[in-house]
């Protein structure tokens, strides 16, 4: 589209088609009614004509307005500023006409003349946008005052005995039969009481065709009735030869109760009060039927049986399921335990406490290891607080990965923050996975606890977790700070799934006999006959933990390998005794009753690291046959699965 | 790094063909390995290989936790770990078990200690 940028907002010349006002309607209604244009005109272009008939003839009565000279010498001025040849302004500009030909009846006149000014509303469709100009705050005016005048319906409607409301067509022709209401009660008139105003239920009327009744008695106008409050900006626009009123005042004298009945034309285009009373009135009667629950709507919809039924049965579903969805965590593992916050038990919303003793239901999967675990706390305990079951688990183990079990492996851990002074604060569930090769690894958890878990699983941010190494915040925001004294952490539950290795290789038990017990001579030396066995600690071997995986607190049993070179088979017995006193967890067991034959191993955590010793109790015979070689040692933590 | 360690006899001769009377798997970065000690005298020596010592006679790198299994299948030669010639059967293997020990046996006092006989 062309901007034309050289749009001329002033006409000095006085012909300019683009600036010509044509047939401009103005009724007339009284003896001398001045007539505003409200715009300067060319004195000289001036032509009022009335309408005979269907045509415009000219019409005389009228005189031509004092002279604008504020708009002429604005005239003057945009002149001398012409370039390159100044124009000399020369021309009369009025602002209004005085029209003298009334004498008892109402017309109207047209007025014609050419503007000073640009009408915006006659620019050309392809100019883009007008500058600023008395032209363009003219046609806002006008536009303003047709807004005002001719859209507004009439305020307000009292009459209580409407019976009927029609929403008319807006009728600029006064002829519209749809428009015509005949016989509009209006039982409110007392004139008495000084209620005398009638408005038409379907607001402004044209004159010619109003007939006013009392008791079915015509009245005569300006006897018993005469009409009021012309609408100056609807009687404009209508082309017919009449004038649009508002107002009806009964003259006659009317008591109470008197049916006055009006038939009338009307103007029509607009939606009156009472119309817009009677749809919300309609409204709200459907509104109620449908809140009486036979149809669903967005209101209704939460309340409808079927809805709560259907709701009831999710729930229900959902707690047998224990649908939740897993969220992944990336997690950056190495064999040093690294504490990041994952979950946690907020505040009750109603009554803001949290329960001292509750249990959490996760599934964890990670590389090459998948457990369900049950969690389990009891902040009042004066013993462990925390507690772990694992109820089902995968993982990787020596017999399926040989020797990369022991770099592939995870030993996932965990324990639970709080304070202790200020328990509905809320807990923090944190979590530890160390992998002897350390690698940014994925996590996977899920809240398997239902809908009813209290346990509220932390988003996952997509980067790296970071670990919590004094400070972290509470599920109602404030601090747990390890330098407090009142802020704790739970014990720690490994959920290392199957048996975690911490010894492999090859070992004859005739090799730890000698290790684990010599016969020592008591009494008379002659006398070999009565020996006694004096037990020592074993053979130490090395010992395959990652990082400070074990704690011995959790150690529940070792599970011994013992190869039968007889019968061809590995002997897995769960160790029969085990007893931990402090860093030192011993265990032992009875792998081959016949014969006498027990294998045993001692484990310590140290500053360092881990000592492991071995030791075994072999039966003549096996001895004599070396029948047994130790092979393997597995560690199973508290809460974990019997070992397979 | 994880390493197989191997004993062998503490009275043979270092560099002789030994054969593999026990083994371990250790970690080097917390494990220090260590002979076999017994009154004194070192019955068992230990040596370490990493993994990809371990081989059969064609050459072959063998699986760490199948020569544990089979350990006595592996000779140590002049530092290395190998498979020897012949059947590669377990000759570990018992298959008759020797009942012929007496009673009396355990009451002789002869020994200080079953596990050295």
């Amino acid at each position: 589209m062309l901007i034309k940028t050289d749009l001329s907002m002033m006409d000095l010349t006085g012909s300019n088609e683009a600036f010509k006002r044509i047939a401009i309607p103005f009724r007339i209604y009284k003896t001398s009614q001045v007539i505003s244009l409200g715009e300067p005109a060319y004195t000289d272009s001036v032509v009022v004509e009335i309408m005979s008939g269907d045509t415009l003839v000219s019409y005389t009565s009228f005189t031509k307005g004092v002279a604008d000279e504020t708009a002429i010498a604005r005239a003057k001025y945009a002149g001398t500023q012409v370039t390159p040849t100044p124009v000399e302004f020369t021309a009369t500009l009025i602002n209004s006409l005085t029209v003298t030909g009334y004498t008892s009846s109402e017309f109207t006149v047209y007025v014609t003349y050419q503007a000073l000014y640009h009408d915006t509303v006659n620019m050309v469709d392809d100019i883009v946008g007008p500058s600023y100009s008395p032209g363009l705050m003219s046609s806002v005016l006008n536009q303003l005052s047709y807004l005002n005048n001719i859209l507004p319906p009439i305020p307000d409607i009292t009459s209580d005995d409407i019976n009927s409301i029609q929403v008319l067509a807006e009728d600029i022709t006064g002829e519209s039969n749809d428009n015509y209401i005949q016989d509009e009660i209006h039982l409110q008139v007392n004139t008495l009481a000084n209620r005398f105003v009638v408005r038409p239920a379907n607001g402004s009327f044209y004159k010619k065709d109003l007939v006013v009744k009392l008791n079915d008695v015509t009245l005569v106008e300006n006897v018993g009735y005469k009409v009021v409050g012309i609408n100056l900006g609807k009687t404009r626009v209508t082309t017919s030869n009449d004038s649009v009123y508002d107002y009806i005042v009964i003259l006659a004298e009317v008591a109470s109760g008197a049916a006055v009945s009006i038939t009338y034309r009307a103007f029509g285009g607009m939606v009156c009060p009472a119309a817009m009373n009677q749809t919300r009135t309609l409204l709200k009667n459907i509104i109620e039927y449908i809140k009486l629950g036979n149809f669903i709507t967005v209101d209704t919809l939460k309340d409808h049986p079927l809805i709560i039924y259907i709701l009831d049965r999710l729930n229900l579903i959902e707690n047998m399921l224990n649908i939740s969805a897993p969220i992944t965590y990336l997690y950056s593992s190495s064999a040093v335990d690294s504490w990041v916050n994952i979950a946690h038990v907020a505040p009750d919303g109603i009554t803001g406490l949290v329960d001292s003793k509750g249990v959490g239901h996760f599934r964890v999967r990670t590389e090459k290891y998948f457990a369900e675990i049950k969690l389990n706390y009891d902040l009042t305990s004066t013993g462990k607080v925390l507690s772990s079951h694992t109820v089902s688990s995968w993982a990787t183990t020596i017999d399926q990965d040989k020797i990369s079990h022991i770099s592939t492996r995870v030993c996932p851990k965990f324990r639970i923050l709080w304070n202790s002074d200020s328990v509905n604060s809320g807990l923090v569930l944190q979590m530890s996975v160390t992998r002897s090769v350390a690698k940014d690894i994925y996590v996977e958890i899920q809240n398997y606890g239902g809908a009813f878990s209290t346990w509220t699983m932390l988003p996952s941010t997509g980067v790296v977790l970071t670990p919590v190494t004094t400070t972290t915040t509470l599920p109602d925001d404030s601090v747990w700070n390890s330098a407090e004294s009142t802020s704790l952490q739970s014990n720690v539950v490994v959920a290392s799934g199957k048996g975690y290795a911490i010894f492999v290789g090859n070992i004859p038990t005739h090799l730890l006999d000698p290790h684990t017990y010599t016969y020592d001579i008591t009494g008379d030396p002659e006398d070999n006959t009565t020996p006694i066995m004096t037990k020592h600690t074993g053979l130490p071997v090395a010992s395959l933990i990652t990082g400070s995986d074990v704690l011995i607190g959790e150690v529940d049993a070792l599970v011994f390998k013992v190869y039968d070179r007889y019968a061809g088979t590995m002997i897995s017995k769960v160790s029969d005794n085990l007893s931990i006193d402090g860093d030192t967890v011993k265990a032992s067991a009875m792998y081959f009753d016949q014969d006498m034959c027990s294998v045993e191993g001692t484990l310590t955590k140290t500053e360092g690291g881990y000592n492991l010793w071995v030791g075994a109790t072999t039966g003549t015979h096996s001895v004599v046959n070396e029948r047994f070689d130790l092979r393997q040692i597995d560690i199973l933590f508290k809460g974990a699965i019997n070992h397979a | 790094m994880l390493k197989l360690g191997i004993y062998v006899d503490g009275l043979s001769v270092p560099g002789n063909t030994t054969d593999i009377r026990a083994a371990i798997i250790y970690d080097d970065a917390t494990y220090t390995p260590a002979n076999i000690i017994m009154d004194g005298i070192t019955r068992y020596n230990l040596y370490s290989r990493a993994f990809n010592y371990i081989k059969d006679v064609d050459g072959n790198i063998i699986d760490p936790m199948y020569l544990l299994n089979n350990i006595d299948k592996y000779q140590y030669v002049v530092g290395e770990i190998s498979a020897p010639t012949g059947s590669l059967d377990d000759n570990r293997k018992l298959d008759v078990l020797d009942e012929t020990i007496p009673l009396t046996f355990m009451r002789a006092n002869t020994v200080n200690n079953f596990g050295i006989l």
